[in-house]
């Protein structure tokens, strides 16, 4: 089909680029401990941009059959589309490598229905309150990129998705408390999620008395992308062209405290490891922050002509969607506290392992405003009880500038790969 | 394609089967700032198959519709393995059916000029704008066809419209960068994104107040929510509270969400309609193939219903609602919302601000989330109410509180029903964006935490 669409394009005298796409998905699901769904998904795609008497245009198709169609649709829309501030690249090679796992692909429904057995069977045990649900998926994804300046290269990718979620419902009180993991091998860690859970439901139990004021707040690394997605947008590409980052002209300045994020399409078995990016460019490492000091922001092609700049390999994309700039794995350096230390150096404070997002006006800028869904109180370096109807506000550019202690553990949260952060004091109040 | 769907799942061995094919196309295009970012079109061809035995579910989807027949048996295979119980599926009538879209013009016979024209004099407007310093203009249009066929005998076909824009305006002082914007969308076709400049003139008005606009200062008070928060508040609070899903395999969750608990003052009323034509959650047939239909959640101040699916309902002995519904044909239906409405009251909104002495009009929606028993939200925009009149503009006015306990502070319910669909949807789980409509008129709810 590829071959087609190049062939077609090309005798109309525009550059093409062809990105194709099939994922297969695995995924076992339990509600409320009853093992309720087993499925077998596949989906496919096929997005072509063109770039014809200098503008670009975009189509896609769910149909394989309509190869036609798609590219009389790429035509249309390159009548009106912006001019191509930049060329599609020829062929890339970077060091960078998708995490594969055969165990992912060849992963039943059956290993799925006994560990999601598993996980339930020891919940009950021990949280016999709780009723839980836990999701197990793997993913085998086949990527293919190909285009008229001579790339055409592919590769194949998996991922396996793993959350426990457990409900405790008493009169008008519900606590949920998840784990879960994304990863791009096969990680089970049914054990470490329960004992995790078991031990935050237990601790729940108590309610914390309530708290006001200037607080010591330690974010589990499962949450910080709660805040860090202030500063994700900030350095997005996007973002600076059209100006309203509020990192524009801020290269070398020290933004924020002692903080070194990196952009890592080379991370080993991440789930944002590729060996280019979704518009063919080789992947490479990027450098946001380092030791707090603004480095770069993150461009795709279009984005990067726009600047000035080459691009950095960040160019993503849905199976149906056109590419924009998105990060591959973002890797904080860690700090050296013991993670139990950091919550027993507390006199007064709390930990947040779960928050409620509202949306916020000024996010670019960097304000949040959270509601806890779970959180404790710690006093004198213990957990005195679970926080009801607490928020926690502030703006992360300043949070990030006072950190007391990072964790010395970086933990997977998806693409991203993060230590706790100990911020030393954030406004927080209790209804 | 009925053929296609009765021989790929005729003859199976399951308690109860279903095939649903989806063929769409949906052009898009965004502006940002002065320029076309993005402009295109997307062809969708996608189908799945369901299967029940002994109370599991095995689900397999595809895209190529030779596929269909394999991925029934693949439907089959995991239902086995799934299935340790019985199946206890709601009873419902076997239709069969062709509904046809409700639009008045079809956007697939407006031209992609017609519809680049239309959206560049939104956003020309808004960029022409002194304070402005980008902007996001986008317009999404949707037709598709559903088919649906069960063992039951249940043959659909439905044809779905959507169109709509999200227009926002985006100022900036220095690190304070300030959005206003508007989103319109339902399934009553191009009409409904036509005409919109006076709503553009309400954007460009609301950026103004909100970059000038002081932070509000937190603390409790009394809020008179506009018609579209206020329906946002209502789909937050009690709508995802009312899914069956969530209570159906819980006995605590039952008891808490038992039918005749008080859930607010006796003049509150809430009911969630699919029923509604050309609302954005308008659905003749949920993606069981149950007619979508009026259901009141709170009846006078008292819990009345849920939402249901087939299973949900036959395993509580109740009726089926038509709120099992899915993003598309690659997913499996799930409980939803359709158009989820606080009935209105006999209050006028200048009854209402003459009420409240020193309170918040929080309008319009930028973000929220629930956890059942908490919520929080955002309003796009707010103003200050002093002595019954609405005086400053504030930004960052975020409500939160414990859904329970919010729902009995509704003070007072107007007297002028909106509602609102919208370009997004509503998220749950894995599968968002599912178009809904959120409705109500003004409300005043007594004591709300604000940050």
């Amino acid at each position: 089909m590829i071959e087609k669409i190049l062939d077609i394009t090309g005798r109309r005298r525009a550059a093409a680029e062809v990105f194709q796409a099939e994922r297969l998905t695995v995924e076992v699901t339990f509600e409320a401990g009853k093992l309720k769904t087993a499925e077998r998904k596949t989906l496919l795609g096929a997005g072509l941009r063109v770039i014809h008497e200098g503008r670009l245009g975009f189509a896609a198709t769910s149909d394989l059959s309509r190869v036609e169609d798609l590219v009389e649709n790429a035509f249309s829309a390159a009548r009106f589309g912006k001019e191509a501030g930049f060329t599609f690249p020829g062929p890339s090679a970077s060091e960078a490598r998708a995490s594969f796992d055969p165990k992912i692909e060849a992963y039943t429904p059956a290993e799925a229905v006994a560990e999601g057995k598993r996980a339930i069977e020891d919940l009950r045990g021990c949280c016999p309150k709780a009723l839980t649900d836990v999701s197990l998926a793997a993913s085998v994804t086949s990527v293919r990129l190909a285009n008229s300046a001579g790339m055409d290269s592919r590769y194949r990718t998996t991922d396996f998705r793993h959350s426990i979620t457990s409900v405790i419902v008493e009169g008008d009180s519900i606590l949920w408390v998840a784990e879960g993991g994304e990863y791009g091998v096969l990680d089970l860690r049914t054990d470490e999620y329960v004992g995790k859970i078991a031990e935050r439901a237990r601790h729940a139990a108590t309610p914390a008395p309530k708290v006001s004021g200037k607080l010591p707040v330690l974010f589990t690394a499962q949450e910080l992308p709660n805040l860090l997605q202030s500063v994700e947008l900030g350095v997005n590409g996007r973002r600076m062209v059209k100006g309203d980052s509020p990192l524009i002209g801020r290269e070398g300045e020290r933004v924020l405290g002692d903080v070194t994020l990196v952009d890592d399409p080379f991370r080993a078995d991440a789930p944002g490891s590729r060996p280019f990016d979704d518009e063919g460019v080789a992947s490479q490492r990027t450098v946001l922050f380092e030791n707090g000091v603004f480095r770069s922001f993150l461009f795709d092609l279009d984005t990067g002509a726009q600047a000035g700049c080459p691009s950095t390999g960040n160019a993503g994309r849905g199976m149906l969607s056109a590419p924009s700039v998105a990060a591959s794995n973002l890797v904080m350096t860690p700090g050296e506290a013991d993670p139990g230390e950091m919550v027993r150096s507390l006199r007064e404070g709390i930990v947040i392992h779960g928050v409620l997002g509202g949306g916020q006006s000024n996010l670019l800028a960097g304000d949040f405003a959270l509601n806890v869904m779970l959180g404790f109180l710690i006093r004198d370096g213990e957990i005195a009880g679970r926080l009801v109807d607490t928020m926690i506000a502030g703006n992360v550019y300043d949070a990030f500038t006072s950190i007391a202690a990072m964790g010395r553990e970086v933990k997977p949260v998806g693409s991203h790969f993060l230590p706790d952060v100990l911020f030393s004091e954030l406004s927080v109040s209790s209804r | 394609m009925e053929q296609i769907m009765k021989k790929a799942i005729a003859g199976l061995d399951a308690d109860y089967a279903e095939i649903r094919i989806e063929r769409a196309e949906s052009t898009s295009l965004a502006y940002m700032g002065p320029v076309l970012e993005n402009i295109g079109t997307t062809l969708i061809l996608g189908g799945c198959v369901r299967a029940c035995i002994r109370g599991g579910w095995g689900f397999a989807s595809f895209n190529r519709i030779e596929d269909a027949p394999a991925s029934a048996r693949a439907a089959c295979e995991m239902a086995r393995l799934a299935g340790e119980n019985s199946t206890e599926l709601a009873p419902v009538e076997p239709v069969v059916a062709t509904v046809r879209s409700v639009a008045e013009i079809d956007p697939a016979t407006v031209s992609l000029e017609e519809k680049r024209t239309l959206l560049k004099r939104y956003n020309d407007r808004m960029v022409a704008e002194k304070d402005i310093v980008t902007t996001n203009a986008v317009y999404r249009d949707l037709k598709k066809t559903l088919w649906l066929h069960t063992s039951e005998g249940s043959m659909i076909e439905q044809e779905k419209v959507y169109a709509g824009v999200h227009l926002m305006a985006v100022a900036r002082d220095g690190a304070n960068v300030q959005r206003g914007m508007k989103s319109f969308g339902d399934q009553r076709g191009f009409g409904t994104v036509m005409d919109r400049d006076a709503e553009v003139e309400r954007i460009l008005k609301i950026t103004r107040d909100l970059i000038r606009a002081p932070k509000v200062e937190g603390g409790v008070y009394p809020v008179i929510l506009d018609p579209q928060l206020a329906g946002v508040f209502v789909h937050e609070a009690l709508g995802h509270l009312s899914e069956a899903d969530f209570v159906y395999e819980n006995p605590q969750a039952r008891e808490m969400m038992r039918l005749g608990r008080r859930f607010g003052p006796d003049f509150l009323n809430i009911v969630d309609d699919g029923s509604l034509a050309g609302e954005n959650g308008y659905t003749p047939y949920d993606d069981e193939g149950v007619p979508g239909r009026k259901n009141y959640l709170v009846r006078n101040g008292e819990l009345t219903g849920r939402l249901h699916s087939r299973e949900t309902a036959g395993k509580m002995g109740e009726t089926p609602t038509g709120n099992a519904r899915a993003i598309s044909a690659a997913y499996r239906p799930i409980v939803r919302m359709t158009n989820t409405i606080i009935e209105p009251g006999e209050t006028s909104f200048d009854a209402m601000l003459d009420h409240v002495r020193n309170g918040i009009y929080a309008c319009g929606f930028l973000g929220g989330n629930t956890d059942l028993e908490r919520f929080t939200f955002s309003s796009a925009y707010a103003y200050r109410i002093e002595n019954g009149r609405i005086t400053t503009p504030l930004r960052d006015v975020i409500l939160s509180g414990n859904v329970f306990d919010t729902l009995n502070q509704v003070a007072m319910v107007g007297n002028d029903l909106t509602l609102f669909g919208g370009l997004g949807g509503c998220g749950k789980g894995d599968q968002s964006p599912l178009p809904v409509s959120d409705g109500s008129p003004h409300i005043c709810i007594q004591n709300v935490l604000v940050g």
